[in-house]
């Protein structure tokens, strides 16, 4: 029996969320099963108070209740080691968005209204939305592809929670919840993946229509309602009704493999075929982010897409893989904006960007892994 | 999702943009919408085409009658009308008051109404309980039936007593 940890509650107005900040979550350490390809497992849970109408319909004075009593026996579960609740109201902006690129909250959650938080463990495994559109939604997130591992987590959890509050359930229905495309399991269930070679060679279609007919959804880098960016897919389940929580991972872990080979195949087959092309888009793309002084976030998109199938393809060799996954998070403009301690325009974010990703390739090592003291922190020149 | 315009009314109206080989999409409700001139009732008032038109029939027979788009919910107060508008429901008893229009949309959406998942704890000893009691009471309206009232009143009393009522 793991001893009971209470969670610090962060609601003080220009808190610091710095905690967060030395390298990136766990689930980007590039570690895990399969992790060349899949990046990262997650599994939501969406839950709702029986005792309470749903938030969209629920007034300010209950929407109040709802949080309070959410965050006051959060504080009590041991959600996980040095849990912290966040309340998003006093956040600034950029503090939010910092949250978003993460994948610790959702947009919605972040520039929605009213009392709302989420509670996450420090190695970011675990986060806990209070009022996004459920009640609840309880996220797992690991590296690599084990959704089984993370299920485990986020089941152990929510049996914890559902001892301390009532949940909304039928046994006809399941679990309740605001939109009908939840109810059941309220589960959802997506894995990450870096399709670069797919998407070069125009076949990341065909993985679509495949993906569509066995009732799995394909969406992009943040989630519902977002663009493919990167060459990042997220591949999940439509149906939450109807099959177990196991039955729907399986369906899932039935059809990643799949994928995965279909990916590596063509890598070998550019590889075999085109040598000089895919080499040739690697170093250009390695090159760009060693030199450039000015960048966007589209671009460094791109460019860090070319050069993580370089680094899995071993055409390059002096750069870690978490290196390349944590840029990713990195270059966000929230987080450049908390490296820099202030708050940025576009233009001035581009130079800041150049600069960081310059540094962080020329540093090499994994930041990741030692802490990362000062792997925030751009070094002025 | 929130109208960009007014950050109020739900947006309804979603358009992809295409200028300077740049895509953006855009979400109002109506009233911006109206507002930017983007004309809704033009395509509105268009009539049906054939697949729209099957549609229509289709929906009209899973939903059943206007009657029944009338049903509230008597503790949130939404309409059946109201949850198909917006895709929401107000509370978890909108599930039970609109059973019998939702079993239809559920099938469409998952494909199965039963779910096979997760039971939470509290509701396996509701669920039970719930079973126990159909079967006491079956027990007992034998029992009057046969005149067993000794009998009878002994499942009376387990029944007050799994329904937490005083015997």
């Amino acid at each position: 029996m793991r001893k009971p940890r209470q969670a610090r509650i962060l609601r003080a107005k220009g808190m610091d969320l710095n905690f967060l900040q030395t390298g990136a979550g766990e689930w980007l350490q590039g570690k895990g099963p399969e992790s060349d390809i899949v990046i990262s497992s997650r599994i939501r849970l969406a839950r709702n108070l029986a005792e309470f109408p749903f938030l969209s319909r629920a007034n300010p004075k209950e929407r109040g209740q709802i949080e309070r009593q959410i965050r006051e026996q959060l504080t009590h579960a041991s959600i996980a080691e040095d849990a912290v609740y966040v309340s998003l109201p006093p956040l600034s902006p950029v503090d939010r968005l910092f949250l978003v690129e993460r994948h610790l909250i959702s947009k919605d959650h972040a520039f929605g209204k009213g009392p709302r938080g989420v509670c996450m463990g420090a190695r970011e495994t675990i986060s806990i939305m209070v009022n996004e559109e459920d009640h609840l939604r309880i996220q797992g997130l690991r590296s690599g592809f084990q959704l089984r591992a993370t299920w485990e987590q986020v089941d152990e959890l929510d049996t914890r929670l559902e001892n301390l509050v009532e949940y909304a359930f039928s046994p006809q229905f399941g679990y309740l919840t605001v939109c009908p495309t939840n109810v059941g399991t309220g589960m959802r269930a997506s894995v990450m993946l870096h399709l670069p070679a797919l998407v070069m060679t125009r076949q990341i279609d065909k993985v679509f229509q495949a993906v569509s007919k066995i009732n799995l959804a394909v969406r992009g880098l943040y989630g519902e309602g977002t663009q493919a960016s990167g060459d990042f897919y997220q591949i999940s389940n439509q149906p939450t009704l109807g099959k177990s929580e196991l039955e729907i991972i399986e369906n899932i872990e039935r059809v990643i493999p799949k994928i995965i080979e279909y990916e590596r195949t063509v890598r070998d087959q550019l590889l075999e075929q085109r040598r000089e092309v895919i080499e040739d888009k690697v170093w250009r793309a390695y090159g760009m982010l060693q030199t450039a002084r000015t960048i966007n976030s589209e671009e460094t998109m791109d460019l860090l897409s070319a050069v993580r199938m370089g680094v899995n393809l071993k055409i390059i060799q002096d750069v870690q893989i978490a290196t390349v996954n944590e840029l990713f998070i990195l270059t966000q403009p929230a987080h450049l904006q908390k490296m820099e301690r202030s708050e940025l325009n576009s233009p001035e974010r581009d130079i800041t960007r150049a600069t960081f990703i310059r540094n962080r390739l020329a540093g090499g090592s994994s930041p990741g892994g030692n802490g990362g003291g000062s792997s925030g922190r751009k070094k002025t020149t | 999702m929130q109208c960009e315009a007014c950050q109020k009314s739900e947006a309804t109206v979603h358009l992809t943009d295409v200028s300077n080989n740049s895509k953006r999409e855009i979400h109002l409700c109506e009233e911006c919408a109206k507002d930017q001139g983007v004309t809704i009732k033009s395509y509105m008032h268009k009539s049906p085409t054939f697949p729209e038109f099957l549609t229509q029939i289709v929906h009209s027979q899973v939903e059943g009658s206007a009657e029944e788009k009338d049903i509230t919910c008597s503790r949130c107060g939404i309409t059946y009308r109201k949850f198909r508008a917006t895709g929401k429901f107000g509370c978890p008893n909108d599930y039970a008051t609109f059973k019998k229009g939702l079993v239809n949309l559920l099938e469409k959406i998952h494909g199965k109404v039963q779910h096979t998942g997760k039971v939470p704890l509290r509701a396996t000893d509701q669920i039970s309980r719930q079973k126990e009691l159909r079967t006491l009471r079956a027990d007992l309206e034998k029992a009057v039936r046969e005149e067993a009232y000794e009998k009878a009143a002994l499942l009376r009393d387990r029944i007050y007593k799994l329904e937490g009522r005083p015997s």
